[in-house]
């Protein structure tokens, strides 16, 4: 197959496309992230204890997260490409030599997912949002981690198996625009060194790499999608023949078609990752519900049911209860009627794990959504913090904070939430009827309809609670 | 002056004067734009030009 002249190559894009063909593109990115987040650190831990006013967590909460599902949307995973977390790994492999294989029994998704629901609940439970000292523990947690365990393990297995965030990425990025893919798939074919996954080898000593191909294991010929892609573009930058590209195509395409992936296997029979598509997705439900004024009744209600007054038992009863017990309910009879209606014998697990997807671009648009309010509405209040960290140092070159600055009214704001969730769950729609066609030929329709009425029972859930008062807490339970 | 902050980062902060209504009385309006917990911060001069800031929490229900 070749690629269409008419589908963009980012990196033919003029300037762009420059920036990221060269060798060091990532170092580049990498190290004004990294110097910004180490200037979160150092005002999280020593600047302002008010949440507005640090640098830590207003651009953790606010810019990072809002910038992060924006490019996500717009582009793809290049988060993951600018990295600060593997800027320091990249810089530490310098000196040392990870031996390790990643134990078999956790090259899957679990431990990543379970991560990213202690972050979800760490985000609630210690008011991260709130707490610039906390932010910048977590930032500290996330740099040691990565160096700790690909200082110890090979390859990239943080990111494939480890960051909670990148599994976020994964997730999001496959209703993304753009995709590391191949150019020309004849020109593959050809090829016999295959340096995108083998990397580039010193021709007098072949065990000594002098470009590392895929660490992540995605041979570019079958790689399909966004899944596990890094962006790093180490592929781009090992391929001999300049045949991989950043290319476009059709967003959550991918989550329809169920054909084998380099490094992945066939998203049917991957639980793991049909788990984090949930965990996404319901997640998203989770997170935006913590803002909102109904979370203090129900906290209270559920505080006087169980005649307790700690938040942590309360939570942790309203996690497990939209993390695990609503989804397997859900999505178990949602797929028990499929298979009914469908008139085809399959294993329940089987269609409740090849429909899951189709609720990623929902969850999307849920994220994007809430972290879009929070974005656009603090969208310059980035500029008094920084003003007011400097002058701090003794330094008045930015000048006196300008502290009435802020960014788009939340009315305004609230219309492109709507948009957001409404594009989500029409992504979502379109992804399981075209799942249920591919599969159903017979009985698709039916098939379709429990999917498309769990997805809408989640839009309106996130309907209702975009359009709840905004009510920013931040105390204990029972507390003010 | 008092100047009010939200707890969530990325929000606006709002500032009023507070004027004397009696001695040891002060008193003052505040926009308070959005449900949720708030610190207000009291900056205070004293007559004899000493600053004083002093923090205060409250819950604003919608």
């Amino acid at each position: 197959m070749t690629i269409r002249a008419s589908t963009l190559d980012l990196l033919r894009v003029p300037l762009i496309g420059n920036l990221l063909r060269r060798r060091h593109a990532r170092t580049l990115l990498q190290i004004p992230l990294f110097v910004i987040s180490v200037a979160m650190i150092l005002h999280g831990l020593f600047g302002p204890p008010l949440a507005p006013k640090n640098l830590a967590t207003t651009l953790t909460w606010v810019h990072f997260r809002g910038a992060l599902v924006f490019v996500l949307l717009f582009a793809g995973n290049f988060f993951c490409l600018a990295c600060p977390f593997m800027f320091v790994r990249n810089l530490a492999r310098k000196f040392f030599r990870p031996t390790r294989n990643w134990p078999r029994r956790l090259r899957n998704k679990s431990l990543s997912i379970a991560l990213l629901v202690v972050m979800l609940f760490l985000y609630e439970w210690l008011d991260l949002w709130a707490s610039p000292w906390w932010t910048a523990l977590l930032i500290i947690a996330y740099f040691a981690s990565a160096l700790l365990i690909d200082a110890v393990f090979k390859h990239a297995t943080f990111c494939k198996f480890v960051c909670p965030i990148g599994q976020f990425n994964f997730v999001a990025s496959t209703v993304s625009p753009l995709e590391v893919a191949v150019r020309d798939h004849d020109v593959c074919t050809g090829c016999t060194t295959k340096d995108c996954i083998r990397g580039v080898r010193e021709p007098a000593a072949p065990l000594v790499v002098i470009q590392r191909g895929c660490e992540l294991a995605l041979f570019q010929p079958r790689k399909v999608g966004n899944v596990d892609c890094t962006f790093c573009l180490d592929c781009v930058q090992a391929c001999p023949h300049d045949n991989v590209g950043i290319i476009s195509r059709l967003p959550a395409a991918e989550l329809m078609n169920d054909v084998m992936r380099s490094g992945v296997g066939f998203l049917s029979k991957r639980k793991d990752v049909a788990a984090l598509a949930v965990v996404f997705a319901f997640g998203a439900l989770l997170n935006a519900f913590g803002m909102v004024s109904p979370v203090y009744a129900l906290e209270q209600f559920l505080a006087n049911l169980f005649g307790i007054r700690s938040e942590l038992p309360v939570l942790a009863f309203v996690f497990g209860f939209v993390l695990v017990c609503e989804p397997l309910l859900l999505i178990g009879i949602a797929a028990w009627i499929t298979r009914a209606w469908s008139g085809r014998k399959r294993p329940l697990v089987s269609v409740a794990v090849r429909y899951s997807y189709s609720l990623a671009p929902l969850g999307f648009g849920i994220w994007l959504a809430h972290f879009g309010f929070h974005f656009l509405t603090g969208l310059y209040t980035f500029i008094p913090v920084t003003q007011a960290a400097v002058a701090d140092l003794g330094w008045a070159i930015l000048g006196q904070p300008q502290w009435g600055v802020s960014g788009l009214a939340p009315n305004v704001v609230q219309l492109f939430e709507f948009g957001f969730i409404t594009l989500g769950l029409i992504g979502s729609l379109l992804v399981s009827y075209s799942i249920a066609a591919r599969d159903e030929v017979v009985h698709s329709i039916r098939a379709f309809l429990p999917w498309a009425v769990l997805s809408l029972l989640m839009a309106g859930a996130a309907f209702w609670l975009m359009s709840q008062p905004m009510e920013m807490r931040g105390v204990m339970l029972g507390g003010g | 002056m008092l100047e009010a902050n939200m707890s969530h980062a990325g929000m606006v902060p709002v500032f009023a004067d507070a004027r004397e209504e009696e001695p040891g009385r002060y008193q003052s309006t505040m926009d308070l734009s959005m449900a949720g917990d708030w610190f207000i911060l009291v900056h205070v001069t004293l007559p004899d030009g000493r600053k004083l800031d002093r923090q205060f929490e409250m819950r604003l229900h919608p």
